[in-house]
């Protein structure tokens, strides 16, 4: 199915509002894909986007794939313009609802958080980031090839959870911290670090606890930012200040580049 | 606990050497841009030839600017904002950068400066500044981002509240202690960051006047909470929004009556 992308007014998002919250609630009501095109919940966003729920006839296979589709759909909207649209994201979430929530046989749905499928207008820096749809946009659009290691998770998604809501361990330490989010040096080292190339999925333990992990990056990374000025480092040099317990992730040439910048 | 670490001896860049203002285009097709003065940052005693580097951001849009060196400071041609996220406010870094190394390393810095407004240039050093924002269909909020001054945000599609935050006892008090208790907390239970800025010492400054003694950071969690419930409860009682409140009823009361 293609629709002409809209977005919902107030109206229209607190009526999703509340069907998100009674599904969430094991409700088996239908989802209210009435309100896509109604014109009392809706306005069309222009200039006009067209958009397909199964580009190609078939379902998105990651979070990654779909945050590049939203990508070249929305490249002439103006990116600065529809990033806090929060009317136009959380009509896409009505839109993909069957791939963020598909429904049991029995008509419930696996509803996690509110703020990952509704996003409000105030923005709040602890929860934006969840929203499922915008992030996925936000990620791809950014950082392009190296969103994957923010968009292909290292696990498998729990029933009931859709490929456009499985997030993992890596996104949320980095989409937490929007320095770390906004930085394409950091997420380009990441990359570099965490994800297996032969694989294209990330390497066992990046999203674990242990030394040089993704939840160790973002502490280590908040003092790093005080004393050097990483937003003028290239990749290879980032990866080069990271201390040793990063140099299992790390690849072989920025291995070296430390060791030599480390000789005195 | 506060963990700080500082091994490179950076300095804060004080809020006085700063002077940002955004323009907000007037006519259609105008540009949102910027500007700033730097008064006194020769003082700091930095580097001549440290670069200054201004860095305005949104959520996680940002754009770059370079403003020469501390000897020889220049502005760049066009401040424009291009880049940045519509549909909310406006924030800075600013940076001096020693840039002799392989990796530039920061000597002085600034974060999270809101601009000064044209409006209001006096909320710059409020203690909670008032802002006004779509806030859907909320009628308040508390802007509090991580290393940020605190901001009281209000609705901007109720006119209204801009009146009844200045002038009602009873919105006040149904709001504004809840905005500092939590600011309070974040300040005292959950900061872990480095050094303190400008407006932590003030908010601290502010606690401390207010409990009438000095609030140890380093005390266990348990005992700050307590502590932080006197200091919310006693600013309450400073204020006394139910007695204004009653005077302002007995006051309208009389108004009618007339």
């Amino acid at each position: 199915m293609s629709e002409q992308v809209r977005r919902l007014n107030a109206e229209g998002t607190v009526k999703l509002s509340e069907w998100f919250q009674a599904a969430k609630n094991q409700s088996t009501a239908a989802a209210p894909v009435s309100l896509l095109v109604d014109a009392a919940y809706t306005e069309l966003l222009l200039p006009p986007v067209t958009i397909e729920q199964e580009p190609g006839g078939k379902p998105f296979a990651s979070r990654y794939e779909f945050g590049l589709y939203l990508t070249e759909c929305f490249r002439s909207s103006g990116k600065t313009l529809i990033s806090r649209d929060y009317g136009l994201w959380n009509w896409l979430s009505l839109f993909y609802i069957d791939q963020l929530a598909p429904a049991f046989p029995d008509g419930t749905r696996n509803i996690r958080d509110i703020e990952v499928y509704i996003l409000a207008p105030t923005f709040k820096h602890d929860s934006y980031y969840r929203h499922a749809i915008r992030t996925a946009w936000l990620a791809a659009n950014e950082h392009g090839d190296h969103s994957r290691v923010l968009l292909i998770p290292a696990g498998k998604a729990r029933p009931g959870i859709g490929v456009l809501a499985h997030r993992g361990e890596i996104i949320e330490q980095i989409a937490a911290r929007q320095k770390l989010m906004g930085s394409t040096t950091i997420v380009a080292g990441a990359d570099r670090m965490y994800m297996d190339a032969a694989t294209g999925r990330p390497k066992r333990g990046a999203a674990g606890a242990e030394g040089g992990s993704s939840r160790r990056l973002p502490m280590v990374l908040s003092q790093l930012d005080l004393t050097f000025d990483l937003n003028a480092c290239t990749v290879d040099q980032f990866l080069g200040l990271l201390p040793k317990e990063f140099d299992r992730w790390k690849p072989p040439s920025a291995k070296s580049a430390a060791e030599e910048s480390a000789t005195p | 606990m506060k963990k700080t670490l500082n091994w490179t001896g950076r300095a804060d860049i004080p809020l006085k050497c700063l002077a940002l203002r955004v323009v907000e285009p007037k006519l259609p097709g105008e540009r949102r841009s910027f500007t700033v003065e730097m008064p006194g940052l020769a003082d700091l005693r930095l580097k001549p030839d440290a670069h200054i580097y201004v860095e305005p951001y949104v959520g996680t849009s940002s754009m770059r600017f370079d403003y020469g060196t501390i000897a020889g400071m220049t502005t760049p041609a066009d401040t424009g904002l291009d880049e940045l996220d519509a549909g909310s406010g406006v924030l800075f870094r600013v940076k001096i950068v020693d840039e002799s190394g392989e990796v530039g390393k920061i000597l002085a810095s600034a974060n999270g400066i809101r601009p000064e407004s044209e409006a209001e240039e006096d909320d710059r050093k409020a203690l909670l500044p008032v802002a006004y924002r779509d806030l859907g269909e909320a009628i308040w909020m508390l802007d509090i981002e991580p290393g940020v001054r605190p901001q009281l945000v209000l609705n901007n599609l109720i006119p209204a509240l801009s009146d009844l935050i200045r002038n009602n006892a009873l919105f006040q008090g149904a709001i504004v202690p809840h905005a500092v208790r939590r600011v309070l907390e974040v300040l005292y239970l959950e900061n872990e960051g480095d050094d303190d800025p400008e407006w932590v010492k003030d908010w601290k400054t502010f606690a401390e006047t207010v409990r009438g003694s000095e609030i140890d950071d380093d005390e266990e969690d348990e005992i700050l909470k307590q502590i932080l419930e006197e200091v919310v409860a006693s600013f309450i009682a400073g204020t006394k929004w139910v007695t204004n409140f009653k005077l302002q009823q007995t006051v309208n009361a009389g108004k009618i009556n007339e």
